[in-house]
This record gives C-alpha cells, sequence and structure tokens, in this order.
C-alpha cells in the first residue's frame, strides 16, 4: 500500500523540487519549461528513508527508519511536504505518522505521509446529478441534465426511491420526472438513492391568451383573452398575472427568441403550460402563436426526428421544434417520448397545410407509468384458495386498454399470491349485494369462496359458487382485491383516463374529510375524458366532464388500496368503467349508469 | 404606506454571520410579504388557514440575537364560512447567544424561546398554550463567499381546550405538540436563503361533557361523558424564506441618448410553505393533504452603472462582460476591455474577491489605504498598490497562497497568466467546498486528468460536480491553458450565478419540492 501510494506520489515530486510550495498560484507554463530543464540537469537523489516522523525543530526534521534508527536531516522552504497528495506545513507532520523522505545530500527534499484509510471514498449519497428523465428502459435510467447533457445509470433492488419524503415503488417514475439520483460512489452508475420531484412537477392546466403587459424585473406577466384548454375546447376565463420561468427557451414561429424582448410580442398569443411555482400558478414553459391556429386530436401514424415532422392518421404533416411544448402524463417531454400510434392534440400553428406544433398534448396512458413497473388489472373466477395463493380461472387482463381473455379452458388458471399486507374487499352480505366489508386476508381460506372440487356436490347442496374478483397485482402479488359473487359484463366496460375536477362528492357536495368507512355514495366529477376505442385503437377525448359512482370500485394509490373518499381533487385517474341500462323507480325510465369498477391513481 | 403596516424589522449591528433577515417568520410555516402573513392552523384536529398582520422584530447585537414575532389573525376567505368568528392571537421572542470560533472560521449558535402567549378561540372554545419549551441550535460555516448554516430545532408545545361547543357540550382537554425538524441555510452578498423542514405530532385529550335532560320536565338530569383520547395527527412542513439578487438588462426606449441601455440589480425576496398533514379530529373525521403557501415582496431595484467598452459589441462574453462591469467588479476606465488577451491574476482574484466583498456594503467599498505604513505579504506587489488589499483579503480568507521563488520569497506574480486550474482552485476555496471532494487517491473524470496539478485536483473535481465547470468538446478540463479576459468573465458570472440562483434552488426547491 505505502509503495504504491509513493509512486503515485512521484509526478508530485517533480513539483516538489520545481514549484516552490506547490501553491495555488504555481505557474504551469513555468514549471513544464522547468520540468524539461530539470530532466536535463536531474540532481541526483541520493538516498530516501522510510520510517516514521519523530519531530521537527528549526531546520532540521527527525526520522526513526523502521529499523528504529533515528535520522536528523535538514529542510528548507524549496522541500516539499505532502499529505495525502497536498502540500501542507511541517506543523502538519505528527509524531509517529508513517513517512517517505527523498534526500539530496543532508538535505530533505520531499517527504510525504498517508493518513487516509479509503482513497477516493465519499460519504453516502453525497454524489449527486439532477435531471430530468428522458428514457427508462428497466434498469436503465436516462437523465437529461441542466446542460443538455445525457446520462445513463442503473437501478438495483438495493436503490432507494424517495417521493414527498416517503419511500415509494421505482414504478412511480415517469419520463419528464425531475429527480435527484445520489451515489456511494465515485465511479459507480448504480444509483443509490433516487429522489423524484413530488406534485409540483406536473402540469395542471394548458392556456392561451394575449400578452397584455410584462414586468421583467418579477418576471412576470399579464394576460388578457385567456383561454383554458378543458375537455377538449378552449374556455374563456379572466385576465391573469402569471411568473414564468425564464430558463425554458422562447419560441415563436420556430424562431428562438431572448426573454428580454418578450415586450415586442405584447398582443400576441402565447400558450403556456401552467404548473405550480412554489405554491401559487406559474408559466413553466411559453409559445409565442406566430400565424393562424389549428387543432388536431388524431392518433400519430409516425415521427421523424430528421425533418422534426410527425404525420397524423389523416396524413397530414405537422412540424415541431425545440420550442414546441410536449406534454405526456402531466409532464415536459422532449420529442423523443412521442412514439407512433400515440393518441394526441395538437395546437398547430401555421397557414394552409403548413403548420408547426406549438402544443403536442399526448393522452397515452396505461395501467403502469413506464417499463419497471409489472403492475397488472385482472377479472376472473376464483379457483382455488391457498395458504397465500389464490387461484383465478377464466380470466382477463387489462391489456392495451382492454380486456383481453386468457380464459381457456386448459391454461386460463392464474397463479397468483397474497399475503397479510393484501388489501382483501367482500360483498358477501346475504341480504344486501351491494354492502361490502374489508376481510383480514388471514381469513380469505376459512371463507366460502370457492367451491371446492373434492366437496362440489356438498357445496352445490349449499349453493356455493365461486366468487369473482377484480384483481390489482404487482406481478404475481395481489396488492387489492374485490371479490363479489357475480361478474359484471366485461364486454361493456371501458378503459377511461380522467382528472378529478372535484372532490369527491356526496349528493352533489364536495367533501373535504375521509370517510371513517367506504362510503356508497359518493360520485366523481371527472374532466378532460379520454376514451379508450377499441375500434380505433386509440384515445377519444370527451368533450363534457363525465359523472361515475364510485361505489364497489377497487382504488388503487402508490401501490395501495385507498377509499373513495381519499381521492382529491386534481388526481389523474387510469379508470376501468362500467357502463349499463338501470331502470329507474317511478317511472321506470332506463338511464345510463356509469360505475367504477378499478381506479389507478396516477 | 399601508397604515397597518406593521411588519417592522428592527436591524442593528451585524458583528455576528447568518443575520440577514431572509428567515422563515417563526417556527409554525407561515409566510408573509410586506402587508400580510397567512399560516395554516391544525391543532383543532383540520387545517383552517389564517391571515393578518405580522409585527416582526429582529435584532443582533454582538454575541446576542433576538427575534420576536406579534400577530393577530383570522380565517381566510375559504374557511370563513365554516369558522366565522375564530381568532388566533400569538406573541413570541425567541433569545439567540452566538459563539465564535475565529480559529476555524465557524459560529455556533443557541436559541431558546423568551416570552410567548398564544390563544385559539373558535366559536366557544378556546385553545390557549399553557407552556412552551423550544431549543435551536445551528453550526455557521463563515466562508469567504458564503456563510453556510445548518441546525435542529426540537420544541414541545402544551395547549388546554376549554368551552362549549356548537351543540352546547362542554369540551375539556389538553393538546401536545410535539415538534422537531432541521434548518438549512446560507448568506452572501447575492442571496440569502434559510428553509425549515418540521415535523409536528399533535396530540389532543378532550372530554366532550353532554348535560342529559328529562324529556318531560326539560330540566338537567345529569352529564355524560365521552373521552376523546389521542386525537390529532402528524404535519410536515417545508418552508423557506429567500431573498436573492438577480442582475437584468434594461432597454433605453430613447434612441438619441449617449447610453443603450444598462443592467439593473432587482432583489426579490420570496417566503413559500408546503404543509403535508394526516389528522383526525375530535370528532372523527380525517383530513390528508397539502397545503401550499406563498407570499412575494415587491422587488427592490437598483441601477447600475454603464458599460461603454468599445471592443465587445457582438462577443460571445459580452453580456458576461458588461454585467461584471456595471456591477463594478471590473474597474476600468478605458474603452478598451481587450476580451482575447490573458486573463492575469490579479485582475481575476480582484473580480472574486469583489464579488464575494460586495456581500457587506462597508465590507465592499474599495478597501481604504491604511495610514500606517503596512508591509506587503509578497515581494512583488506592495502593500501601496491600489489592489493590494484585495489580494491580502485573499490571503487571509485562504483563497489563495501565493508561490515562493527560489531565495523563499513568497511571490504573487500578479501580471502573471492565470491557469484555469488556479482560477477554479480560487472559485472553490472562496465558497469553502474544496473539503467535499473524495479522499486523496482518485481521479476525476476528465480526460486529461493526469495534468491536473495535485493542489488542484480537489477544487476541480468539487467544481464539476457542483456544475461550475464542465469539459471541452473532448471531455477536457485544459486545468494549464491560460483562460482570456473573457473566458475569465464567463467563469465569474458562472460563479454569481451560483450564488444568486444555484444555491437558492439547492435550499429552497431542492427541499420544498422534492422532500
Amino acid at each position: 500500500m505505502k509503495k504504491n501510494i509513493t509512486s503515485l506520489l512521484m509526478t508530485s515530486l517533480i513539483w516538489g523540487l520545481l514549484a516552490l510550495g506547490s501553491q495555488t498560484f504555481a505557474e504551469t507554463n513555468k514549471v513544464t519549461q522547468s520540468v524539461k530543464e530539470a530532466k536535463v540537469n536531474s540532481p541526483v537523489i541520493q538516498d530516501f528513508i522510510e520510517g516514521y516522523f519523530e519531530s521537527s525543530k528549526e531546520n532540521v526534521i527527525s526520522i526513526k527508519d523502521y529499523d528504529g534508527k533515528l535520522h536528523s536531516k535538514t529542510f528548507d522552504v524549496n522541500s516539499m511536504l505532502i499529505i495525502n497528495e497536498r502540500g501542507v506545513k511541517i506543523s502538519d507532520f505528527k509524531k509517529g505518522m508513517e513517512v517517505y523522505v527523498k534526500l539530496y545530500g543532508e538535505k530533505i527534499v520531499y517527504m510525504d505521509s498517508f493518513t487516509v484509510d479509503n482513497p477516493g471514498y465519499i460519504s453516502p449519497s453525497s454524489k449527486q446529478r439532477m435531471g430530468n428523465i428522458k428514457k427508462i428502459d428497466r434498469d436503465q435510467i436516462t437523465i437529461s441534465t441542466a446542460i443538455g447533457t445525457e446520462e445513463t445509470y442503473s437501478t438495483t433492488d438495493a436503490t432507494l426511491t424517495l417521493k414527498n419524503g416517503k419511500n415509494v415503488s421505482l414504478n412511480t417514475l415517469y419520463v419528464g420526472d425531475r429527480v435527484r439520483l445520489q451515489f456511494d460512489d465515485i465511479e459507480t452508475n448504480l444509483i443509490a438513492k433516487i429522489i423524484i420531484e413530488g406534485k409540483s412537477i406536473q402540469i395542471k392546466d394548458l392556456y392561451k391568451g394575449k400578452i397584455a403587459v410584462t414586468n421583467r424585473m418579477s418576471s412576470v406577466i399579464t394576460f388578457q383573452d385567456v383561454e383554458f384548454f378543458r375537455n377538449g375546447k378552449w374556455k374563456k376565463t379572466n385576465t391573469i398575472r402569471l411568473p414564468y420561468n425564464a430558463t425554458l427557451p422562447l419560441y415563436v414561429g420556430g424562431q428562438k427568441i431572448n426573454y428580454r424582448n418578450i415586450e415586442q410580442y405584447r398582443g400576441k398569443t402565447v400558450y403556456m403550460a401552467i404548473k405550480d411555482l412554489n405554491g401559487r400558478d406559474g408559466a413553466e414553459k411559453m409559445v409565442i402563436k406566430n400565424k393562424q391556429e389549428m387543432t388536431f386530436s388524431d392518433k400519430i401514424e409516425s415521427i421523424n426526428h430528421f425533418t422534426s415532422q410527425v404525420e397524423l392518421s389523416n396524413k397530414r404533416n405537422i412540424g415541431f421544434h425545440e420550442g414546441t411544448m410536449i406534454i405526456k402524463s402531466g409532464r415536459l417531454v422532449d420529442s423523443h417520448s412521442i412514439t407512433p400510434n400515440s393518441s394526441a392534440l395538437i395546437v398547430a400553428d401555421g397557414r394552409g397545410d403548413s403548420s408547426t406544433a406549438d402544443v403536442i398534448y399526448i393522452y397515452d396512458e396505461d395501467v403502469n407509468n413506464s417499463t419497471i413497473g409489472m403492475d397488472m388489472i385482472y377479472a376472473g373466477r376464483v379457483d382455488t384458495l391457498g395458504e397465500y395463493t389464490l387461484n383465478l380461472k377464466d380470466f382477463f387482463i387489462v391489456n392495451k386498454n382492454e380486456w383481453e381473455s386468457f380464459g381457456s379452458i386448459k391454461t386460463g388458471v392464474k397463479e397468483l399470491y397474497y399475503d397479510n399486507d393484501t388489501f382483501i374487499y367482500v360483498y358477501d352480505d346475504k341480504i344486501d349485494p351491494d354492502k361490502g366489508r374489508s376481510l383480514d386476508p388471514e381469513k380469505l381460506l376459512n371463507g366460502e369462496y370457492n367451491v371446492d372440487e373434492d366437496k362440489a356436490q356438498e357445496d352445490y347442496h349449499k349453493k356455493l359458487r365461486d366468487y369473482y374478483a377484480y384483481v390489482y397485482t404487482d406481478g404475481d402479488r395481489i396488492a387489492g382485491i374485490y371479490l363479489r359473487k357475480n361478474i359484471d359484463s366485461l364486454s361493456r366496460q371501458r378503459i377511461v383516463t380522467a382528472t378529478l375536477d372535484k372532490n369527491p362528492l356526496k349528493n352533489g357536495v364536495e367533501i373535504n374529510a375521509i370517510e371513517k368507512e367506504e362510503d356508497p355514495n359518493l360520485t366523481l366529477d371527472l374532466r378532460d375524458v379520454k376514451d379508450w376505442s377499441n375500434y380505433s385503437e386509440d384515445w377519444k377525448l370527451k368533450y363534457a366532464n363525465l359523472n361515475v359512482i364510485a361505489k364497489g370500485a377497487l382504488i388503487m394509490k402508490d401501490g395501495e388500496r385507498i377509499k373513495s373518499s381519499e381521492l382529491k381533487k386534481g388526481d389523474k385517474i387510469y379508470m376501468v368503467m362500467d357502463e349499463y341500462l338501470l331502470s329507474e323507480q317511478p317511472n321506470s325510465i332506463r338511464v345510463m349508469r356509469k360505475q367504477a369498477k378499478v381506479i389507478v391513481v396516477k | 404606506m399601508n397604515k397597518y403596516l406593521t411588519a417592522a424589522i428592527v436591524t442593528l449591528s451585524l458583528l455576528i454571520p447568518s443575520c440577514s433577515f431572509a428567515v422563515p417568520t417563526g417556527f409554525s410555516g407561515g409566510v408573509n410579504n410586506e402587508y400580510l402573513y397567512e399560516e395554516v392552523v391544525f391543532i383543532t384536529g383540520e387545517p383552517i388557514k389564517f391571515s393578518g398582520q405580522v409585527k416582526i422584530t429582529r435584532s443582533n447585537k454582538g454575541e446576542k440575537g433576538s427575534a420576536s414575532y406579534n400577530m393577530t389573525l383570522t380565517p381566510t376567505a375559504e374557511y370563513k364560512a365554516k369558522f366565522p368568528d375564530a381568532k388566533y392571537t400569538k406573541s413570541e421572542t425567541y433569545d439567540t447567544s452566538y459563539q465564535n470560533h475565529s480559529g476555524i472560521g465557524q459560529t455556533t449558535s443557541q436559541t431558546n424561546v423568551g416570552k410567548y402567549s398564544e390563544s385559539l378561540k373558535i366559536g366557544g372554545i378556546t385553545y390557549a398554550l399553557k407552556d412552551y419549551q423550544f431549543f435551536k441550535s445551528d453550526a455557521i460555516d463563515n466562508r469567504a463567499a458564503s456563510d453556510f448554516y445548518t441546525g435542529d430545532i426540537i420544541a414541545r408545545k402544551y395547549y388546554t381546550v376549554l368551552g362549549k361547543d356548537a351543540n352546547g357540550n362542554l369540551k375539556d382537554g389538553t393538546i401536545t405538540v410535539d415538534i422537531n425538524g432541521t434548518n438549512s441555510g446560507y448568506e452572501n452578498f447575492w442571496g440569502v436563503t434559510e428553509t425549515q423542514s418540521m415535523d409536528h405530532t399533535i396530540e389532543g385529550l378532550v372530554n366532550i361533557i353532554k348535560t342529559d335532560v328529562d324529556p318531560v320536565t326539560n330540566k338537567p338530569t345529569g352529564t355524560t361523558t365521552t373521552k376523546i383520547d389521542k386525537y390529532g395527527g402528524t404535519i410536515t412542513f417545508k418552508t423557506s424564506d429567500s431573498l436573492t439578487k438577480n442582475i437584468k438588462y434594461s432597454e433605453n426606449d430613447a434612441h438619441h441618448s449617449s447610453i443603450e441601455g444598462g443592467h439593473v440589480r432587482v432583489t426579490n425576496e420570496e417566503a413559500v410553505s408546503k404543509y403535508d398533514y394526516n389528522l383526525k379530529n375530535e370528532y372523527g373525521s380525517r383530513y390528508t393533504g397539502t397545503i401550499n403557501l406563498n407570499a412575494q415582496k415587491v422587488p427592490k431595484l437598483e441601477r447600475l452603472i454603464i458599460p461603454k467598452f468599445r471592443d465587445v459589441r457582438g462577443h460571445w462574453a459580452e453580456d458576461a462582460i458588461n454585467q461584471l462591469y456595471s456591477l463594478e467588479v471590473f474597474e476600468d476606465s478605458s474603452s478598451i476591455f481587450a476580451p482575447n488577451i490573458s486573463m492575469n491574476r490579479l485582475d481575476f482574484t480582484k473580480a472574486i474577491m469583489k464579488s464575494c466583498d460586495i456581500r457587506g456594503s462597508e465590507e465592499g467599498k474599495k478597501p481604504s489605504k491604511k495610514p500606517v505604513k503596512e508591509e506587503s505579504l509578497f515581494t512583488d506587489i506592495s502593500a501601496d498598490h491600489k489592489d493590494y488589499q484585495y489580494v491580502k483579503s485573499a490571503v487571509e480568507k485562504g483563497i489563495i497562497v501565493g508561490t515562493l521563488d527560489n531565495m523563499g520569497q513568497r511571490t504573487f506574480e500578479p501580471d502573471g497568466n492565470l491557469t484555469r486550474a488556479q482560477a477554479i482552485v480560487i472559485l472553490i476555496r472562496a465558497l469553502g467546498f474544496e473539503h467535499r471532494a473524495p479522499n486523496p487517491g482518485y481521479v476525476t473524470s476528465f480526460l486529461d486528468d493526469r495534468d491536473i496539478p495535485s493542489w488542484a485536483r480537489d477544487s476541480i473535481y468539487v467544481a464539476q460536480e457542483i456544475g461550475l465547470i464542465q469539459g471541452d468538446e473532448v471531455g477536457q478540463v485544459n486545468p494549464n491553458i491560460s483562460p482570456t479576459r473573457a473566458e475569465g468573465s464567463m467563469m465569474v458570472i458562472k460563479f454569481l450565478k451560483f450564488l444568486e440562483e444555484d444555491l437558492q434552488k439547492d435550499y429552497k426547491d431542492n427541499i420544498v419540492n422534492f422532500n
């Protein structure tokens, strides 16, 4: 160890001979020149001593070698004194320190010591990288940093993920999220800790308005003729005064402009992505409209990054540029997050058939936020129950936003696992089939939720039947399961994504407190609803709010089940929804009812 | 000025660092601007946002400091309907003592609560503070460019609950609020930020005493007591008060003028707070959620002198050079800046010292000549040199050391060309970040790592980590190349940006938004 360190320090020796103190202003050019001279007139280093530092007095240093012999040698201001590869004063040497000394005659020209146990060590998590997630490929995470570089790091099973101060699953990560990655070693690319920015990263709304007053000193703009995008339409609202983030580029007609010149665009229409800037609404990114507005809600057939164009399913080509606001999963992302077959709303700027996108709002959502997640939604019949196992048969899985059957007679059994942390809710009330209760997982086996093959005859006479289940799993582990006697018709169910326009409603009034028990009377008022079309295989924008019944829905948030009263205004959801006609008394008028079955809070 | 404007700040001598007053108002997550104070109160078991006027008095004198907050608040509009006659009054004084450890450039402090009173009245119920224990201690690292500090807070409040609720039932009980948290902050000329991360745990024990009435005679027959044990919950909040100064350019609208436009130093102060709560009130209703508060003060403006260099217009570093001239970091009565010649060591040292030393107005002025003849620390710059005091100050603050010539004389080589390694070492030493480097025995990620002088390795590593420098297009740091005056200017501007913005993001946004 000592020898290795010594050889590492040989370069420093040259500095020791020539740089005269190795201080801040050691003139490099001069040193380089001196090194050349040194090679020509190289002084002969006559000897060296290895041992322990004893003492120093005036211009004499005493060293005891490994044989116990004491050496007293002179030193002066030209002697290079090094500890841990850094120049030090003689007073920094302490008795007993192991030293390596080079002599020129009787004079010490160089003396070093090493007191560090762990070379190159940093405190855990003290190396940090910040950036926005650009790509997630299972355990590979690519971030784009503030200086525009892209860096790829890896996660491991030991990677700790934190969001809002809580330990969460890595599956919560989205492309576009802002993260702090922390490392335990300076050379590793294995992430020790990922800290994800909370809700403040999310784009709350899309606004447009005309610049009325700019205040560059406060970085605030007052907009008039303001409209916000709601349910697929621009909706008028009041004049607003918004702070803006001047660190993101500002574009007009594909040309980047300086915020210093924003005053010159007074009267122009600006599209704005609104987010929470430290507790107040602010414009995170803006694009100034140049020509005429065109809006398309369509599927993107293809994307060409070389020509910076997307082609819609109607064969229309629309350009994009660095300033185009691209929003996906409520986050600003770059153009590489646009994938073919994405459903999108495009606000284009142009004339005739030539247009450039100012805004590309991608609707795509899935149960999982990225390829990291293995979450699944099942529906099926309880076949067998074992100790911490549940076999589901005739089952369906939500795949690409529709129920897909895996119910073949031979292979249609899926073994899933539950544990003491699994949330189980059953509707087994003999009088009121809509009355549910939570069930301790340990009691699942004691219930009569499936027909025992060995006692089929007996169970038949007891009128037992297999229960049906909606199951939310993380891989094969059941996180939440709702059991009921009857199965719903899955063919009439749809997948929608939406945002809660209000807190859940009870008799039409918003609730603010969480109910003690699951309340069967809550409804959800949803906006910006996108409905998956099995026919065209894209998301269809709905142009009005949607009201759904929350009763009986399995609601999952961050991998855990929550009550419907725990949903909040602004929550973005992915929902399996049932639609059916119901005769309502007293006139037996048949009305369409929409009832949530499974909700995943995104 | 509004007659109700009661925020008053008394500033006495600033002998002890960390006494700038961009600090959160109290320890309850409240925010305020010049006019209004807002705070969310949770002791009832559900959030109620209050607002009103606050009187703030802060002082620091020698090794003693104090801060007092007096406020009278009522529910904000959104809570007014539910709590129409609620009133919240609070008065707190905190006393701080400082211990200066000048040998290592650090200060420690202890803060205790002095006087206090607090009362919340909602309907017929009064929540009154009966006892308040509070302890806070900080360690302050006094570096050349900035002071950095961090501390811990622990406290407990005892309240009594007494009165009749809306149903005429008597409520009688106690509430304990356990408080613990940390604070982090920095202070330099360009910005001051303090962020508190606090956890409050509320435990309430209340008896609800209902008077039983005979249904026939309508006379009281006795009482029924319902004991509500341990209602309450937890509140976590991050509160940050931050002041930062930015340089902005302002155009001259007039065309026929000797000046085109100029820079303005804009001082913004913002307080933000984010409460995350999970509570149950005495009637069993559970409340969870997040409440954000934000208060901004009106920016202060200072117009700066206008540069008139004739050889920087259109140069890639024009804005940086002009900003530094406007800030008087560069002093030059000439109209020639010569951006493409090498930056010398004296100019760069002086620029950094001026950038740092602007921090205290009395320090920021050009050092006056000493009446007593002074002996120079270096043989090649005299104590009479007009810029000697900057060099001396840099030595005293451990930013530069100088070199020793063959005769053992200490030299500074003021006119020598600066190298990038030297420049980076100066920046990092000014920040006091050198020790954030790994233990010796590592290499940096730069391709030309072997060219990095050993004395510059730590600084170069840290500078890259905090984003002050990055490699060139082939990943080299070029430590031994002399930067031009334009490149040197950009380094100083990046350094100032770090003090103005990057520190603020790290201490405010990264704590409030990520945790």
